[in-house]
């Protein structure tokens, strides 16, 4: 079996599982939000009674970070409606892992960057959340799917997911990144190979002797970006968790690190990525790094490598909006967020933000932005234009005020360092 | 069994997303019936081949190309559309959260893009929803979640 099949005939209490196969599956642990919460807490009453509690509360996680950001932008005082009723039902529902605001309009973080931060996300488990960069997870060895609000209800009542096995995807990353070239380029690149539905139905598991040297914010930002793809997860294994040799795999590839050039991904879709020196002259008004994607501490570390010493163009808004707040405390204490601020950036609070227009950086009609999160869809991030890219790209391409290769700011000062 | 549905076609391409089907400024309430009039609001006009734009409670019937509702997990993409008067989408595939979140909905959903093949926006089509040209391409069990009319009525 893949490690895939491993954790779902564990999680469904069986030997063996194939792809194809239908398992109710017990789930380790829920994630939920303020846009779900509240839909799928009153579905739950009205389905099992008023006074019904889930089953299993103590595995359901919940923290408020989509609407965060919203009054930066615009007057929707049901975003802060949501916020409250979810911190009202947690209470009813008994759920104890609540990462409630600290204030209105504040966060703890994201959930896909602040729970494995936590420990709260264990290598084979079955975790499910109402959210579709939940294939994340799988960089730390989980099986993690994205799910909506009826099978959370279902979940409250049985415990357990009712799931298809899904067929496994094998793609072996060899050899070393080069400078300036960065996780997000290995899976933007991955992506304009097999499209945006080339892995629709399937797990990615991720192999070969480039792992060795990548990071686990890396590993998160290329499973986090499977889904793109189409992929149910995006898995990496992890220590004795390992797929068998005879494993049966859908399909196999395998790609050079080695000779990757930054990547970045036109409008309006993440699977139209080119290597940055094709993009052409492409003008930005805004520049910005956050998101479950790209907003992890070594994605504010290569930000701020990028920009330090160096201003943002006129005319270019540079925003940088750590995932949690213990990245916030953990950039601030490095010295990033200074650098970013230094350069002329903005730091706004840990939410999911532009990315789903809920926050600065929102494009208005006819801008065009360059992004480190994870889609580009049309409307997704307001009514312009947004590139994908690495978080050096973004904060190259703010300081260029045209989409950049962060490679000729981070040679300038190779070469500033060779003269000392 | 039998049941037939009978409507106006609105037919769109490949790749259509759930932020094009139900953007996210609306998803802000619990008020789900507040969805409807902003279904498909967003679809990108390249993905309409009439060239026209999807007008809410218009329409009975979706006819997609490949990986519809690609994107994100929103369960109110599915319902968003039923509220807005559609009773059935067949499309030639579908994303996978999509697909899993229109049948614990209970919104009529098939792969067999045979029985709308050569279907145009606005014109009539029929479809029996419980008919094994209808449900065959799909597995026992999600069968019968969708007869049941959603994975709650099920349970």
């Amino acid at each position: 079996m893949t490690v895939a099949e491993k954790i779902l005939a564990k999680a469904a209490g069986v030997d063996y599982v194939e792809p194809g196969m239908l398992v109710y599956a017990t789930v380790d642990r829920v994630i939920t939000h303020e846009l779900t919460l509240p839909v799928a807490a009153e579905q739950f009453w009205h389905g099992y009674g008023r006074d019904a509690k889930p089953k299993n509360a103590e595995q359901i996680l919940f923290v408020a970070d989509h609407t965060i950001q919203i009054p930066l932008i615009r007057d929707d005082w049901q975003s802060q409606n949501m916020v409250e009723k979810s911190a009202e039902y947690v209470k009813e529902l008994g759920i104890q892992h609540a990462f409630l605001p600290p204030a209105p309009f504040t966060s703890q973080g994201i959930c896909h960057v602040l729970f494995p931060e936590l420990g709260l996300i264990q290598p084979d488990t079955l975790v499910a959340v109402i959210d579709s960069h939940t294939s994340t997870h799988g960089a730390f060895g989980a099986f993690a799917v994205g799910i909506g609000n009826t099978d959370l209800t279902e979940i409250m009542a049985s415990g357990r997911l009712l799931l298809d096995v899904p067929p496994t995807i094998r793609v072996n990353l060899e050899g070393r990144l080069p400078e300036g070239v960065y996780a997000k380029d290995v899976i933007l690149f991955i992506l304009s190979q097999v499209g945006i539905n080339g892995f629709t139905n399937c797990v990615v598991e991720f192999g070969g002797l480039a792992l060795a040297h990548l990071s686990a914010d890396d590993r998160s930002t290329i499973s986090n970006m499977t889904v793109e793809g189409g992929a149910t997860c995006g898995i990496w294994p992890v220590g004795q968790l390992r797929s068998d040799a005879n494993a049966e795999y859908k399909q196999a590839m395998s790609y050079d690190l080695s000779r990757l050039e930054p990547y970045v991904a036109v409008a309006y879709s993440a699977a139209n990525g080119k290597p940055v020196g094709q993009i052409g002259n492409v003008p930005i008004e805004i520049a910005w790094v956050g998101s479950c994607t790209g907003g992890k501490l070594e994605d504010v570390a290569a930000a701020a490598d990028v920009v330090r010493g160096h201003k943002v163009a006129k005319g270019v808004q540079f925003i940088v909006a750590p995932a949690t707040l213990n990245v916030m405390q953990e950039a601030g204490r490095r010295g990033y967020l200074r650098d970013i601020i230094e350069a002329g950036g903005h730091i706004a609070q840990s939410a999911c933000g532009a990315c789903i227009a809920m926050g600065p950086g929102t494009t208005q009609e006819g801008q065009v932005a360059v992004y480190s999160s994870n889609r580009n869809f049309k409307g997704r991030s307001g009514k312009g234009m947004v590139y994908l890219a690495s978080p050096a790209t973004v904060a190259a391409s703010a300081l260029a005020g045209r989409v950049a290769d962060p490679r000729e700011f981070l040679h300038e000062k190779v070469e500033a360092w060779g003269h000392e | 069994m039998s049941k037939i549905i009978a409507g106006k076609v609105f037919v769109v391409g490949d790749d259509v997303n759930t932020d094009e089907i139900i953007p996210a400024r609306w998803c802000t309430t619990t008020d789900l019936d507040t969805l409807g009039p902003h279904a498909l609001e967003d679809l990108h006009p390249s993905k309409s081949p009439s060239g026209l734009k999807f007008e809410p409670y218009a329409y009975d019937i979706i006819v997609a190309g490949e990986n519809f509702g690609a994107g994100s997990s929103r369960e109110v993409a599915p319902i968003a559309l039923a509220k807005a008067g559609i009773k059935v989408v067949i499309a030639k595939s579908f994303a996978r959260i999509f697909y899993r979140n229109a049948v614990n909905t209970g919104l009529p959903i098939t792969r067999n893009y045979a029985l709308a093949s050569g279907a145009e926006t606005g014109q009539p089509l029929s479809v029996d929803v419980q008919s094994e040209a209808f449900l065959g391409t799909m597995q026992p069990l999600h069968r019968a979640i969708l007869l049941a009319g959603g994975l709650t009525a099920f349970n």
